[in-house]
C-alpha cells in the first residue's frame, strides 16, 4: 500500500514543475513573447526602405507609406512607432484592416497567423495591385505572397517572391534580395 | 529521505532560476528599427516558431533532440539520450542497452523492434535485428546533429524493424567537425574518452567529415548477493566489469553524391555471470564490430521532384566467449548485407498531394551463427544462412482543405520464408487553428523472425523452432497538440496496441529446451502528456509524463519491466553568461515486474551538467554528475541471468574538454 503511494510523489513534481516554471518566468514573459515580434516590425520597416513602389499608388490624399495589418495584430504598439519615422522621405501610418474596403490603401500587407486558414481568400482579394504581402504563415509565398518570414538557425529570416513583386510594379533593392535566403 | 534531497534539488533549481542575474538583468530597451537589416538578421529569435515544426506536421508522436540538448545535459551515450526522452525507459545489463516505449520492454529480448538509422542509413544487423545504443553504439554522440524519436509503427515508410518506432539520427553538418576538434574525457571507475575530428567543407564543393573515438572504462567491483555462497564467497565481482570500444567515422560529399561509412568494435566484459557462466571471471566477455559503407544519391529535378537512391553494405560481427568452469565456449555470428534503395517523392495536383514512393532490395549475404566449445573441442551449432529480401511502400500526403490533411502509406515486404506482409497506415492532421493540431493515427506492422530467433541452437540450452509465424502489432492513437502564449507547447496523447502472436522464448516441456514460439499477446493503453517551455536567453525545460498500462494476456498481469508511470523532466538554465549553463535531467520510472514476480523498487534520478561553452576562443568544458541522488536501483533482466535484476550505477561524474581550431 505504502510502495503504491509513493508511485504518486511524481504528481507533486508533475504538479510543481510547471508552477515554478511558470511563475518564475512569469514576469519575464510579458516583456520578452513579443521579442520575435518586435524583431518582425523592425524587418518590415527595413523592407519598406529597400522597396520602391510604383509613382501611381501615392496620391496627393495618400503621401504616406501604409503599413496594413491584416487579422489579429501581433505586434501590440511595436509598429505604431514606424509612424515617427521617414520611409525615403514619406511619412508612414499603420492600419488594421478590419474590413476589404481599407485594402487598396495598403503599400505593405502584413497578414497575421490568425489568418492562417483564410489568407488565400485575402491574397486573390489582392490581385495584383501593387502591395508587398508579408506573413509569417509557413507556406506563404508557395501560396502566393510576396515575403515570408522565417527561422533559420535561430535567426530571422525570409524568402522573397520577386517575380511576383515584379509583376506588381514593384522593384526590391539589390541589398534586400542578397540577403533573403531565397529569392523566387 | 529520498524525497528531502528531490526537494533540495528543486529548490535549488527554483533559487537559480529566480535569482539569476542573468535572467533578471533587464533588457535595454533598444529600438530595433534603427538597426540594419543585416544586424537585425544576427539577433537570436525566441519564442513559438522555434518549436520545430517538423514534430507538428509529422504523423506521429515525435521528439526531437539536437546537438545543443546533447551538449547542455551532458549525454554520454545514445542510451543516455533516450533516458531522458517521455515515455522511454532503458535497461542495462552490464553488457547492452535496452529501450522500451509504451510499456514494452520485454527482459532477455534485443532492440529488434525499433528501427535505427543514421543520415538514412538503417544499424539494425540481419541477425538478431538489433541496433546498439550503448557505448556499442556505432557513432560518437557528440557528432550527432539531432535525434528525431517517432513513436508508433513505422512500418509502413521503414519496413518491418520500425514495429514500435523509429529513431532517426542526422550527422553534423562537415564545418561542425572543427578544423580539427579535439575532445577529451574522464569520469568515475577510471573512464576515459577521447575524439579527433576533422570537417572541411573545400571551393570545389567538396565536403569531408572524419573522426575517430577511443574509449576506455575499468568498470567497478560489483556485489551480487545471488553469487555470495560458498563457491563464490563474497559475491564480488571484481575486474570483470570493462568496456572497450572505439568508433570511426567518414564522410565525403559532393554535389548530390553522399559516401558515408562508420566503423564499431566494442569489447566488454561481463561481471554478472550470465547465462551459467563462471561468476567474476574476467574470461567472459562479449565483442561486438560493425561497419557499413553507404553511398547515397540525393537530388531535387524538375518540379520539386526529390529522388533519393542508394547503395548500401552492412557488416556485423558478434563474438561471445563464456567461461564454464574454466572451459570456454564461443558463441560467434556474422551477418552481411548489401542492399539498394531508390524513393521518388513529388507533388501532384498543384501541390494538394505529396506522393512517396520507393523501393529497397537487401541481399543478406551471410547470416551465420556458430557455437563451439575450445579444449576439447565440440561443434554445438554451424548454421550458414542467406536470405533476400523485396520492400515496395509508397505514402501519400493529402492537403484535403486547409485544416486537413490525411497521411497514407501502405509497405508490403516480401521474402521467400515469409511471403508478402503488407504494412498499411493512417493518419489524419487537423488543424482547426494555427496553434492547435489533432492527429488521429491508425497503423498495423508485421515483424518476421530473424535468424537468431528462427536458426539457433546450441543444443544444451535450446533448441530452434519448426515454424514461426510473423508477430502483429495493430495500433491506434489521438494526439492533441496545443501552442500557447507563443512561448509554450503541450501535448497529450492517448494510445492502445495489440501484439499478437509475439514471439518469444518459452520451455519446451518434451525436451526441457528453451524454444522460440509465437506464444503471446501483449495490449497496452496509455496516455502521455507534455509541457514545453522556451523562454529568452536559452532558458528552456519541458515535463512529460506518461502512464502505461500493459498487459501480458496469458498471464493477465502486466509484464516484466514495463513501468506503469514514466515521468521525465529536462530543464536547461543559463547562468552568469551566454556562455555558461546548467542542465538538469530529472526521470522517474515506477516499480517494474521482474521474472520471478517480484518488483524493483521506483527510481529517481537527477543528472546535472554545468557547461562552460566557449570560455576561451574554441574551449568548452563540461562537468557532469549523473545519478545524484546516488540512488541504488535495479534494472528487471531476462532467465539468462541469476539475479533478477541487474543494480544500475550510483552517483559518478564526468569532466569533459573539447578544443576546436
Amino acid at each position: 500500500m505504502l510502495k503504491h503511494k509513493q508511485h504518486f510523489r511524481f504528481l507533486w513534481v508533475l504538479l510543481l514543475c510547471p508552477l515554478f516554471l511558470i511563475s518564475s518566468c512569469g514576469l519575464l514573459r510579458a516583456q520578452e513573447a513579443n521579442q520575435e515580434y518586435q524583431l518582425k516590425a523592425a524587418f518590415l520597416v527595413n523592407f519598406s526602405r529597400f522597396i520602391t513602389w510604383p509613382a501611381q499608388s501615392f496620391s496627393p490624399d495618400q503621401e504616406k507609406v501604409t503599413f496594413c495589418i491584416a487579422g489579429k495584430n501581433p505586434f501590440g504598439t511595436t509598429l505604431d512607432a514606424v509612424e515617427s519615422k521617414k520611409i525615403n522621405d514619406r511619412s508612414a501610418q499603420v492600419v488594421s484592416i478590419d474590413s476589404f474596403q481599407k485594402l487598396p490603401q495598403c503599400h505593405l500587407l502584413f497578414v497575421s497567423k490568425s489568418e492562417y486558414n483564410d489568407f488565400s481568400f485575402l491574397l486573390s482579394r489582392i490581385g495584383k495591385k501593387p502591395v508587398v504581402m508579408v506573413s509569417d504563415i509557413p507556406g506563404f509565398v508557395d501560396a502566393g505572397g510576396s515575403i515570408e518570414f522565417v527561422i533559420k538557425e535561430e535567426r530571422l529570416s525570409f524568402i522573397i517572391n520577386n517575380s511576383d513583386l515584379k509583376q506588381r510594379g514593384i522593384q526590391a533593392g539589390s541589398s534586400l534580395l542578397g540577403l533573403a535566403v531565397s529569392v523566387r | 529521505m529520498m524525497l528531502e534531497i528531490f526537494r533540495y534539488c528543486c529548490g535549488f533549481l527554483f533559487l537559480l532560476l529566480v535569482f539569476n542575474p542573468f535572467l533578471l538583468k533587464a533588457d535595454t530597451p533598444l529600438d530595433l528599427t534603427d538597426l540594419s537589416l543585416e544586424d537585425l538578421m544576427k539577433i537570436p529569435v525566441y519564442g513559438a516558431s522555434k518549436f520545430d515544426q517538423k514534430i507538428t506536421d509529422a504523423p506521429a508522436s515525435v521528439t526531437i533532440v539536437t546537438a545543443d540538448d546533447i551538449q547542455k545535459f551532458g549525454y554520454r551515450t545514445l542510451a543516455d539520450l533516450l533516458r531522458s526522452v517521455r515515455g522511454i525507459n532503458v535497461s542495462y545489463d552490464r553488457n547492452y542497452s535496452y529501450a522500451g516505449l509504451r510499456g514494452f520492454s520485454s527482459t532477455g529480448d534485443y532492440n529488434s523492434r525499433f528501427l535505427v538509422q543514421i543520415d538514412g542509413h538503417r544499424i539494425n544487423e540481419n541477425i538478431y535485428n538489433q541496433a546498439l545504443i550503448g557505448t556499442e553504439f556505432i557513432l560518437d554522440i557528440d557528432l550527432i546533429d539531432k535525434v528525431e524519436i517517432i513513436r508508433g509503427s513505422g512500418a509502413s515508410l521503414y519496413g518491418s524493424n520500425a514495429f514500435f518506432g523509429v529513431i532517426n539520427i542526422v550527422t553534423k553538418n562537415s564545418s561542425k567537425f572543427g578544423q580539427p576538434q579535439i575532445a577529451g574525457a574522464y569520469g568515475s571507475y577510471d573512464s576515459f574518452k577521447g575524439r579527433l575530428s576533422y570537417g572541411r567543407q573545400f571551393e570545389s564543393g567538396l565536403e569531408l567529415a572524419l573522426s575517430g573515438t577511443d574509449y576506455y572504462s575499468k568498470g567497478q567491483n560489483l556485489y551480487y548477493s545471488e553469487f555470495d555462497n560458498s563457491t563464490t564467497p563474497g559475491g564480488i565481482s571484481s575486474n570483470s566489469d570493462g568496456d572497450k570500444s572505439g568508433t570511426l567515422f567518414g564522410r565525403m560529399k559532393y554535389g548530390p553524391l553522399t559516401l558515408e561509412s562508420a566503423w564499431v568494435s566494442r569489447d566488454k566484459t561481463l561481471p554478472t555471470g550470465a547465462y551459467g557462466t563462471d561468476f567474476n571471471n574476467p574470461n567472459t566477455f562479449t565483442v561486438d564490430k560493425s561497419w557499413y559503407l553507404d553511398l547515397k544519391y540525393h537530388q531535387t529535378v524538375y518540379k520539386n521532384t526529390e529522388i533519393t537512391a542508394r547503395l548500401f553494405f552492412d557488416e556485423y560481427q558478434y563474438d561471445g566467449h563464456y567461461s564454464y568452469a574454466g572451459r570456454i565456449n564461443k558463441d560467434t555470428a556474422l551477418g552481411q548485407a548489401l542492399g539498394s534503395e531508390l524513393i521518388v517523392s513529388r507533388p501532384f495536383f498543384d501541390g494538394e498531394h505529396r506522393l512517396t514512393a520507393g523501393a529497397e532490395f537487401v541481399d543478406n549475404l551471410a547470416q551465420n551463427q556458430k557455437n563451439e566449445d575450445l579444449d576439447p573441442y565440440a561443434l554445438n551449432l554451424d548454421s550458414t544462412e542467406t536470405s533476400q529480401k523485396w520492400a515496395f511502400f509508397t505514402q501519400d500526403e493529402y492537403q484535403a482543405t486547409t485544416w486537413l490533411r490525411i497521411n497514407a502509406g501502405l509497405c508490403l515486404d516480401h521474402s521467400a520464408n515469409f511471403g508478402s506482409l503488407v504494412n498499411p497506415r493512417l493518419a489524419f492532421i487537423i488543424q482547426p487553428e494555427e496553434k492547435t493540431t489533432v492527429k488521429l493515427i491508425y497503423g498495423t506492422a508485421l515483424r518476421p523472425p530473424n535468424a537468431y530467433e528462427l536458426y539457433y541452437e546450441d543444443g544444451v540450452t535450446s533448441k530452434r523452432p519448426l515454424h514461426l509465424d510473423p508477430e502483429k502489432n495493430t495500433t491506434y492513437e489521438a494526439i492533441l497538440e496545443q501552442r500557447f502564449f507563443s512561448n509554450y507547447r503541450a501535448s497529450a496523447g492517448v494510445f492502445s496496441y495489440d501484439i499478437v502472436d509475439m514471439i518469444r522464448q518459452v520451455n519446451d516441456p518434451e525436451t526441457n529446451l528453451s524454444i522460440f514460439q509465437n506464444s503471446g499477446e501483449i495490449t497496452a493503453e496509455g496516455f502521455e502528456l507534455e509541457l514545453e517551455g522556451v523562454w529568452p536567453a536559452g532558458l528552456r525545460g519541458n515535463i512529460g509524463y506518461t502512464f502505461q498500462d500493459a498487459t501480458d494476456k496469458s498471464t493477465g498481469e502486466a509484464p516484466a519491466n514495463s513501468p506503469q508511470h514514466i515521468g521525465k523532466v529536462n530543464l536547461i538554465v543559463p547562468l552568469f553568461s551566454d556562455a555558461w549553463s546548467l542542465g538538469t535531467n530529472l526521470q522517474y520510472l515506477s516499480p517494474r515486474k521482474t521474472n520471478d514476480s517480484s518488483s524493483t523498487d521506483e527510481v529517481w534520478l537527477i543528472n546535472m551538467t554545468l557547461l562552460a561553452k566557449n570560455i576561451q576562443p574554441g574551449l568548452t568544458l563540461s562537468l557532469s554528475g549523473y545519478n545524484l541522488l546516488n540512488q541504488k536501483y535495479k534494472d528487471p533482466v531476462g532467465l539468462e541471468f541469476r539475479q533478477t535484476g541487474i543494480e544500475q550505477d550510483g552517483i559518478t561524474f564526468l569532466l569533459k574538454m573539447v578544443l576546436s581550431y
